[in-house]
């Protein structure tokens, strides 16, 4: 189970068969989505912090003759993501290696990278799992999706949808006007943009009906535009994983610094001999760290 | 989201240095027919993953639960020497070659010091870390609800396969009705941690993996009644 011997795959140590039916292998086989709905970058050391600064406010009226209403700044939080390393090792017999007659049935540095590829797909979209989830929080700390997010100078402010709402026409005008009147750092009236939906894969249909019908996809409404495809430009990213939910979805918005990838190192692959049993190991490692800074990011209906 | 079973206990990792696990070979007694429990339980085949015991004769066979002895362990599951990691001999129409599974009841001439003797690869469990998959949702059914068994011991469960190569396969899981803080008999796993799949895991469904290493072994060097999951058959 753990090691791989010819008794493993005993069926493949004599060339009878016609084809090998397995999984696609290799990072392009693990068809990972996580690049299409997080900014990925890479980072130089151990860890990476963002700092919250906010201010200063509205300006005032200076009667004649008095000062100059003063402004300051205050201090958020401070975000910090750790790297952490990832990886697997497969163990192959010598006579495993020699005898099997097939090079779909062994493929160790394949199914490594393949796996990798799939735990990094799974972690990014652990964000979105754990999205209103108050064990896993941000710099603020609040889960991503949170009606209180905490403003550096007092007050809150909130990503998600007061009333949770599948997608339409209408929840998406609801959730627009909301991002119209976001509130930047030092709590006015700021407005960010949709660019991306995510959701679970059993929204695909609907979504595909709300960005991409250029009249209003509302049986009986046809003769309406839908301003959701026409005036907004948001791309929908069905994402696989996200799967503790059918239910649930989320913009992503163009607020700086959002849902971030960081690669420490990207995927490395190692090979070596075990010598006293002539045993190859296979392994794979990689680091990196994913999270947000900044909430404005989404804005999340939690259905 | 459902956790996809993965068979068996399988090996993780060495308390020690080596980076490959000490592997054993064992002969199969003719005609051995492997059940779940003493006495009773589901006929099974052998297969990779399932954990073994040593016998008194040179052979080997499948660990069985509820152990029948008149001792003060009465009741206890047998002790484990190892887990399977393959067959590099069973008898498949009549002649002998590598197999994923020993069939249950092969039968064969020459006795276990010939060339027909089924041979069984094991790893023992001694000095090293394996990991199963649980039987039930651990407690809540959260992160934290699965680290805080993290020492507590339990059983290892049978639920028998009757699908899938090799079936039918007894299909060792932790058991979670049993995780116990102290020790008693039978609580043979001890948990060391969470298997590697980590976070990518549903606490909230069965089939979490945990890290678990052995509490008592089979052949111990000094086995007595304070190991738990003592047998001294």
């Amino acid at each position: 189970m753990s090691e791989i011997f010819t008794s493993t795959a005993a069926l493949a140590l004599k060339d009878t068969l016609e084809g090998i039916d397995t999984d696609e292998t290799g990072a392009s086989g693990s068809k990972a989505v996580l690049t299409k709905w997080m900014t990925v970058k890479s980072m130089e050391d151990n860890y990476v912090e963002f700092y919250e600064i906010a201010g200063s406010g509205l300006a005032g009226e200076k009667p004649e003759g008095e000062s100059i209403p003063l402004g300051t700044i205050y201090e958020g939080p401070l975000t910090r993501f750790n790297a952490r390393t990832y990886g697997q090792r497969m163990i192959v017999s010598d006579e495993a290696l020699e005898d099997m007659k097939y090079d779909k049935v062994i493929q160790a540095a394949k199914r490594n990278e393949r796996s990798l590829w799939k735990l990094a797909d799974f972690d990014a979209t652990l964000i979105l799992v754990r999205a209103t989830n108050t064990s896993f929080v941000g710099g603020d700390g609040q889960p991503l999706a949170s009606a209180t997010h905490a403003l550096p100078g007092g007050g809150t402010y909130s990503n998600t949808l007061a009333v949770p709402m599948s997608p339409s026409k209408a929840s998406l005008t609801i959730a627009t006007a909301q991002l119209m009147q976001q509130v930047g750092h030092d709590g006015l009236i700021d407005g960010v943009e949709a660019k991306k939906a995510v959701y679970p894969v059993q929204q695909w249909g609907i979504w595909r009906e709300v960005l991409g019908s250029s009249n209003d996809p509302t049986p009986g409404a046809f003769n309406a535009i839908n301003p959701i495809n026409r005036d907004l430009n948001i791309q929908g990213v069905p994402v696989k994983y996200w799967n503790n939910t059918s239910t649930n979805w989320a913009l992503i918005t163009d607020a700086e610094l959002g849902l971030m990838w960081f690669w420490r190192r990207k995927p490395k692959s190692n090979t070596w001999v075990t010598e006293d049993k002539t045993m190859m190991n296979y392994a794979i490692t990689a680091r990196w760290t994913r999270g947000w800074v900044n909430p404005r990011a989404i804005l999340f209906s939690n259905a | 989201m459902a956790n996809t079973h993965r068979y068996g206990i399988r090996f993780q990792r060495a308390i020690g240095s080596g980076e490959t696990p000490q592997v054993l070979t064992f002969p199969i007694a003719t005609a051995y027919a492997p059940v779940t429990i003493f006495g009773a339980g589901t006929s099974v085949n052998l297969n990779i993953g399932d954990p073994v015991r040593l016998f008194e004769d040179g052979t080997i066979g499948l660990v069985q639960t509820a152990q029948d002895v008149t001792t003060a362990n009465a009741d206890s599951d047998d002790y484990t020497f190892g887990i399977i990691a393959g067959f590099p001999r069973v008898i498949v129409g009549g002649f002998p070659r590598p197999g994923s599974f020993y069939t249950s009841g092969t039968t064969y001439t020459g006795g276990i010091g010939s060339d027909n003797a089924p041979l069984v690869s094991v790893i023992p469990v001694a000095g090293n870390i394996f990991e199963i998959d649980a039987d039930a949702v651990v407690g809540a059914g959260t992160k934290s609800a699965c680290l805080a068994v993290v020492g507590q011991t339990a059983t290892i469960t049978y639920s028998v396969l009757t699908s899938g190569t090799g079936q039918p396969k007894a299909n060792p899981l932790l058991g979670v009705s049993t995780l116990a803080a102290g020790g008693a008999n039978q609580l043979q796993l001890v948990i060391v941690g969470l298997g590697k799949a980590g976070d990518s895991m549903d606490f909230a469904s069965t089939n979490v993996t945990f890290q678990v290493k052995f509490t008592a072994e089979q052949l111990a060097v000094a086995p007595d009644a304070g190991i738990f999951g003592a047998n001294l058959e």
